[in-house]
């Protein structure tokens, strides 16, 4: 199960050259900033644009190699693009009906999708009345009704207002968890990639830096991910208990007990959270009167300067990652070493899918 | 109110119109969408071929078109050829200059709507499963329909005001070439004004008529835009 992509074609404004192999499951995202190519690519897996030599097969489907290029409208795909794209001669129904219709083996849940998406009360609406955030919605039950081996999807929060992405990342996030063909998802959001994304391909200027498991890739040295000013930690955790008090969750996670405060109730057992290197601080002996409430033994496994007398630390807990930022200054006076015990001091910890 | 000669030039104007809006139709979507659509370099010569016809005086149009049709000419030849009748002065002859005076009444509002529905609506319905007839039919012609009708009506509507062009090639012959314009012009030559303004009236209405519904047409496809 995977998906094998080699694409090679110098176009206007760059030379896209992509050899990857994506994992067959889960959501895979291409990430990098504008103008990378990210498009390119997902338009040239569709097979909306032709480019010769090209070499695409997907769980064990070839959609092109060599002379053999499967058009478009048979290669089963579901593609989500920037703006909804919605038929305005159709109603909303009409719009998912045209996907279900032409295909050869549709969704045996559509009503399921309506439902999840929150569009059955769309369901008789003209496409123009819709706000950007409902036509979107709309798109991606019509893409995933025609019962796609692969969803690829560019982008689709870019049209939305930040609120109306807030939003639309829970239908997103559902998704993700209940549906079982795998997700090209291009953005150039380092946020939307942390919460939905498994596998991560870095793209910049046709080329691909780097690509790996989400997480382990946040937190590469050698890649910009792990080490500019946004530099995160991405942990899975689950929730132990609600202290009402406190108003705080307990949490148990990847690198051990963490509490946390989140606004909204957390009730799945499966979480992302979110560590900013420069919201980790180390401390050679474990603090005792502090109000930094997770303190957490690690071993530093690895520094890497950055620049502007800044050091990003790799702190190893339990086989996992945690990145602490901290100043050169910091290094040197207390002498740190590659592979000393240290405790790793988290002031704030964010849940976010 | 009309006389005999006046009903069937009448009735030879709308069979014209409606022969060559029908035939233009045809022709000219294929085209238009490439127009709307092609990258090529030399795309604007092609255009101005088509926006040709607007500013030609009839009679220059009319006078190629007559040696181009005549017994002499490539068309006339080939017809002579294939069905023993020539062009020139003949109905066939007349559906061939209208379409070539009207081509650019129809060819323009396509144009114009294909390139305001764009490629995206495409490439969904191609990612959705519908192969290129199938997106053709219900996806361009349905988008395209306020641009068809504009098309289909101003075709018509020009080719119901004809006179330049159908008196170079057509002459007039009652029943067979002679349409409404050149009626008019018969009767006000023998000073029968009468029936004259009675042809005259009929069209003036009738072409305010065709063009309350193109601009009425617009307005809504404006509206379902906005």
């Amino acid at each position: 199960m995977s998906l094998e992509i080699r694409v090679k074609v110098a176009l206007d404004s760059l030379n896209l050259d992509v050899d990857l192999m994506l994992p067959g499951t889960g959501v895979s995202a291409i990430f990098g900033p504008s103008g990378a190519g990210k498009t390119s690519l997902l338009r040239a897996i569709a097979g909306l644009d032709n480019h010769e030599n090209g070499r695409i097969v997907c769980n064990g489907q070839t959609f092109q190699d060599g002379s053999v290029f499967v058009p478009v409208h048979r290669r089963s795909i579901g593609y989500v693009f920037q703006q909804p794209g919605l038929f305005t001669h159709l109603n909303v129904r009409q719009n998912i009906d045209y996907a279900v219709n032409r295909a050869s083996n549709p969704a045996s849940d559509v009503k399921e999708l309506v439902e999840l998406l929150g569009v059955q009360s769309l369901i008789e609406r003209r496409c123009n009345t819709l706000s950007g955030g409902e036509a979107q919605r709309v798109a991606i039950v019509r893409a995933l009704a025609s019962g796609p081996k692969l969803l690829l999807m560019d982008e689709p929060l870019s049209s939305l207002d930040q609120r109306l992405k807030d939003e639309f990342m829970p239908y997103l996030e559902k998704l993700h968890s209940q549906l079982s063909i795998p997700i090209i998802y291009v953005s150039h959001s380092r946020l939307e990639v942390a919460r939905i994304s498994d596998f991560l391909v870095l793209l910049d200027k046709g080329n691909v830096l780097n690509s790996g498991k989400t997480a382990e890739l946040f937190t590469l040295l050698d890649s910009p991910l792990g080490t500019d000013e946004e530099a995160q930690s991405l942990i899975q955790a689950s929730r132990v208990e609600y202290d009402e008090q406190a108003h705080l969750f307990r949490l148990n996670s990847q690198i051990g007990e963490l509490w946390v405060s989140a606004r909204s109730t957390l009730d799945t057992d499966n979480l992302r959270i979110r560590i900013f290197a420069k919201d980790v601080s180390v401390c050679l002996c474990k603090p005792e009167k502090t109000s930094v409430l997770n303190i957490i033994p690690a071993t530093l496994s690895e520094m890497h300067d950055t620049s502007n007398g800044q050091v990003m630390l790799k702190l190893d807990i339990n086989g996992h990652t945690l990145l602490s930022r901290i100043t050169s200054k910091s290094v040197q006076e207390l002498d740190l070493k590659q592979g000393m015990a240290i405790f790793a001091q988290v002031k704030s910890v964010a849940v976010i899918s | 109110m009309f006389s005999q000669s006046d009903l069937s030039a009448l009735f030879l104007t709308f069979k014209l119109a409606a022969v060559s809006t029908t035939l233009l139709l045809l022709f000219c979507v294929p085209l238009a969408w490439w127009l709307a659509n092609s990258r090529w370099r030399y795309k604007f010569i092609v255009e101005a071929m088509v926006a040709l016809p607007l500013i030609l005086p009839p009679t220059v149009l009319g006078f190629y078109l007559l040696l181009l049709l005549g017994s002499n000419g490539l068309l006339g030849k080939l017809s002579i050829l294939l069905t023993g009748q020539g062009l020139a002065f003949s109905f066939s002859g007349l559906v061939i200059g209208s379409m070539i005076y009207s081509f650019p009444f129809v060819v323009q509002p396509l144009q114009n709507a294909f390139s305001a529905i764009g490629k995206r609506p495409l490439e969904v319905a191609a990612t959705l499963g519908a192969g290129p007839i199938d997106r053709l039919v219900t996806v361009i012609l349905p988008l395209a329909r306020p641009g068809l009708l504009t098309a289909a009506v101003l075709g018509f509507a020009h080719t119901l005001g004809e006179f330049g062009v159908v008196l170079m090639i057509g002459g007039n012959i009652p029943g067979e070439t002679q349409v409404i314009s050149i009626a008019i012009y018969d009767h006000v030559e023998s000073l029968q004004y009468q029936q004259a303004h009675a042809l005259s009236a009929l069209l003036l209405g009738l072409s305010f008529i065709m063009l309350v519904v193109v601009y009425g047409i617009n307005r809504q496809a404006r509206m379902r835009l906005s």
